[in-house]
């Protein structure tokens, strides 16, 4: 079934099929060297001196590019960005210490308990083992999860940074791939079977990989951005109310931390995500980090009267203006995350504004 | 345009202000169906009807996929002295079971409006209950197009294009009997009906002959000479281009003068209500473009293609309306017949139609109106296989050809199913302009899919297609928001 997209291997070695072997094995090196994202397609060679023909149909097998044949492994480029960073090595270091210390000191707190339980009582000592067999059970059990989600976080990034990289360079089978791993972050989920089904219905209809990938988008992602509109919307009313009556600023800022990092973990888990604490943690971060580099959050007082009525807001009452301030400040963050954790750019569907979030929170209104 | 005057020029501007005026009240979408002959306009017209009257799933068509669009049905056409396009006809000819054939070609104009009712997206025309589109469709023979960049010539320049592409070396064998009846007359002689006959039917039988033979395009002037319709025999029909026409100041009741004169009478009563009845005033426009026909027949074709499509397109009025000029805002380029290569060639098809339509497309881009290009089957007769040939894997098609159509040196029957590999496309679109690709390239014409003829009462069997849905989503998706 995956024949198709096979490079055909040239019989006739022609110049420019060998000028072309030679660009592929220059960019695989260069790739090797220095990777960058979006590595520029290598054109399949086409034999040109097959001739025409005819062979009875018997022979053929019907091959129909669809959704259901995309049973490929994605063919995409391993996209690494990351800038160097400044060594820290003094810090980390010191990270490590104190951690073995604590770590120290806990086994040896734990082994003397054990002693001193097994000094009572043989059946006292075998129930604190068992006891602590069962924490450790529990906190490696704990930790894998708390890895996977963070592996998840990290997988759904890549797919972003891998899916941004190939829509910038369009190539038949890196756009094929793209489809097949989208389709495959969501091929478990039970609410996603109705919208995969649809796809699977339209069948032969989109026949080249961009088409796919626009149905896909349409059809698979175009559900998921409207329930997390809802969920930052939810989020957004959340934090503007409880600034608004909560009495102490410190409070303040716990809430719209904590408020903010549940609707990040949401947000991540509607789109295939589904992170841990830690996984959270560094969503987080990523998503703060993409608003200061964006200057996003200086922003948002700036122009906030154009939406509001030139402070209205703040002019009726000093809190309820903080409290709108926070909540837009939640839908703004809510809105950068869609950057990390959707795994396609917005293209077949319009992005999500903040001028829209911010009306449907003031109106009250709960679909925007 | 040269052919035209003020009064032309007014009515075209009362009769936008009319159709805006009516618009305001039910809203209609002039779709004009452009293409030279055998270029699949009629088939195209009968698909997209049956489709969207069946409901046919159409997933890249945003208001088909959604469900905004309710429901879809033919109405009598606005026009009443124009004939209605035998959609049933048609539509009985490509179901006919085995009897299943494509449809005739078009011999006169014809008409057809589609009524389609679907959900606005905007709240005041939702609240206005603005909710149903009349798509009004023209289909005419093909030939007939050739005729409008007329309009912008004069007999010398007609004569001088005329003869020009007679005596290149392709056409020559096919002109020689025209020419050298031209050779032996003195155009400045006084005019004598049955020399006039003579020429003009030379001059007819040389360009069915070019049509007869595939692959010529250039410079079939006039288009009634070939599908007269009713006007066959008139004076306006019995002339033929002179030599040496350029900067003469013919005497009177000369040949010359007297065909110079039916030049204009043709222009005049033919060519000028054909534009501006049907196409001064459209607002999106399909152009069909038979590129896989051109590539069977050579390079030469494939130039002729081009500079055909050049002047024909250049007669159109592209760009954003105004009450007083209707016109064309959005053109949608397509490669018909794409279903005869695999889809993995889908793309350089594609380019060589980028290729040959490049100018027409800046030129409406330049003016404000926005084209796509597509390879597009408005009707699907293949489907795509694979087969494993002398240890290579080969993208091929797989349907029923012709009977009568070749390949290498084996004839199909007409009933026997076969896989067709059609060969490669160039990668590099200017190649096919360059070289003579008719050993490495062959394109069989295949009978249309078996579709069963719609039962009474019974959901239709749609036509199966390759991007018709995104056709209609680019060329209607605006209208129906």
């Amino acid at each position: 079934m995956s024949n198709e997209r096979k490079p055909r291997g040239p019989l006739h070695f022609t110049i420019d099929a060998a000028r072309e072997t030679m660009q592929d094995a220059m960019q695989e090196t260069a790739r090797k060297s220095a990777p960058a994202p979006g590595k520029p397609a290598a054109k399949e060679h086409i034999n040109p001196t097959r001739a025409p023909m005819a062979l009875p149909a018997e022979e053929a097998e019907t091959v129909q590019p669809a959704f259901e044949a995309e049973a490929q492994q994605a063919a995409l480029v391993d996209a690494d960005d990351s800038l160097p960073r400044r060594n820290h090595w003094p810090v980390r270091l010191l990270g490590w210490g104190v951690s073995l210390l604590l770590a120290l000191a806990a086994a040896l707190g734990i082994d003397a308990l054990l002693r001193a339980a097994f000094g009572r009582a043989d059946w006292l000592g075998w129930l604190a083992v068992g006891i602590v067999g069962l924490s450790l059970l529990a906190a490696v059990a704990l930790a894998l999860r708390e890895v996977a989600g963070l592996w998840r976080i990290r997988r759904m990034a890549r797919l972003r940074r891998q899916a941004e990289a190939v829509l910038a360079a369009p190539d038949e089978e890196r756009l094929q791939g793209l489809v097949h791993a989208v389709m495959k972050t969501y091929r478990k989920r039970e609410d996603m079977r109705w919208a995969l089904r649809r796809l699977q219905e339209h069948g032969t209809a989109a026949l080249s990989p961009a088409e796919r990938l626009r149905l896909l988008e349409l059809e698979v992602l175009q559900p998921l951005d409207a329930r997390a509109q809802r969920i930052i919307l939810r989020a957004a009313r959340d934090v503007a109310g409880l600034t608004a009556i909560v009495p102490a600023a410190v409070l303040d800022v716990l809430i719209v931390a904590l408020r903010n990092l549940r609707m990040l973990r949401q947000l991540a888990a509607l789109y295939g995500g589904r992170p841990g604490l830690l996984g959270g943690w560094k969503l987080g971060r990523m998503v703060l980090g993409h608003l200061a580099v964006t200057g996003a959050i200086a922003l948002t007082d700036a122009f906030l009267p154009h939406l509001l009525g030139k402070g209205l807001a703040g002019r009726l009452s000093a809190r309820f203006g903080e409290g709108v301030v926070n909540g837009v400040l939640t839908a703004r963050i809510g809105l950068a995350a869609l950057d990390h954790v959707r795994p396609l750019p917005f293209s077949a569907t319009a992005r999500p504004g903040l001028k829209q979030l911010a009306q449907a929170l003031i109106s009250g209104n709960d679909n925007p | 345009m040269k052919n035209t005057g003020l009064t032309d020029e007014l009515g075209y501007a009362a009769a936008s202000l009319a159709d805006a005026a009516r618009n305001l009240f039910s809203p209609s979408l002039r779709l004009g169906i452009t293409g030279l002959s055998r270029s699949g306009k009629t088939v195209c017209i009968t698909a997209m009807v049956h489709n969207l009257v069946n409901r046919a799933p159409m997933p890249l068509f945003d208001a088909a996929r959604t469900g905004r669009l309710r429901r879809a049905w033919l109405e009598p056409q606005p026009d009443a002295q124009v004939p209605r396009f035998a959609f049933e006809e048609h539509l009985a000819a490509l179901t006919a079971g085995d009897e299943r054939h494509w449809p005739e070609s078009t011999r006169q104009m014809a008409q057809l409006r589609l009524m389609l009712e679907y959900e606005p997206q905007a709240l005041l025309a939702r609240g206005l209950k603005r909710n149903r589109l009349a798509l009004d469709m023209v289909d005419y023979p093909g030939e007939w197009l050739l005729d409008l960049p007329l309009l912008d010539m004069d007999f010398a320049a007609f004569s001088d294009l005329a003869l020009g592409t007679a005596r290149q070396p392709q056409r020559r064998a096919l002109a020689a009997q025209w020419l050298s009846l031209l050779e032996g007359i003195d155009a400045d002689a006084p005019y004598e009906e049955e020399t006039a006959q003579k020429l003009a039917s030379a001059y007819r039988a040389y360009l069915s002959r070019c049509k007869r033979e595939e692959g010529h395009f250039a410079a079939l002037l006039p288009g009634r000479f070939l599908m007269p319709g009713d006007m066959e025999g008139s004076p306006a029909l019995t002339f033929c281009p002179l030599p040496d026409s350029q900067g003469a100041h013919p005497p009177a009741g000369s040949l010359r003068a007297e065909m110079q004169r039916r030049y204009r009478a043709y222009v005049q009563h033919v060519v000028r209500p054909f534009f501006y009845g049907h196409f001064a005033r459209l607002d999106a426009q399909l152009v069909l473009v038979d590129v896989i026909g051109a590539l069977n027949a050579g390079e030469h074709a494939l130039n002729d293609l081009r500079d055909t499509l050049r002047l024909v397109l250049s007669s159109f009025r592209v760009g954003s309306s105004h009450v007083f000029a209707r016109r064309i805002r959005r053109i949608l380029f397509a490669a018909t017949q794409a279903d005869l290569i695999p889809s993995a060639q889908h793309e350089r098809l594609q380019r060589i139609l980028a290729l040959l339509v490049e100018e027409a497309a800046k030129r409406a881009e330049y003016a404000g109106a926005s084209f796509r290009t597509m390879a597009l089957a408005a009707v699907r007769a293949t489907r795509e296989g694979m087969v494993r040939h002398e240890g290579e894997e080969l993208p091929v098609i797989i349907g029923v050809p012709e009977a009568g159509q070749r390949l290498g040196d084996e004839e199909f029957d007409g009933r026997r199913e076969t896989a067709v590999f059609p060969g490669d496309l160039p990668e590099d679109p200017r190649a096919v302009l360059r070289e003579d690709f008719t050993g490495r390239l062959r394109f069989v014409r295949f009978r249309p899919p078996d579709v069963a003829a719609p039962l009474p009462l019974e959901p239709a069997q749609p036509f199966p297609h390759i991007r018709m849905d995104a056709m209609l989503d680019f060329l209607l998706g605006e209208a129906l928001a």
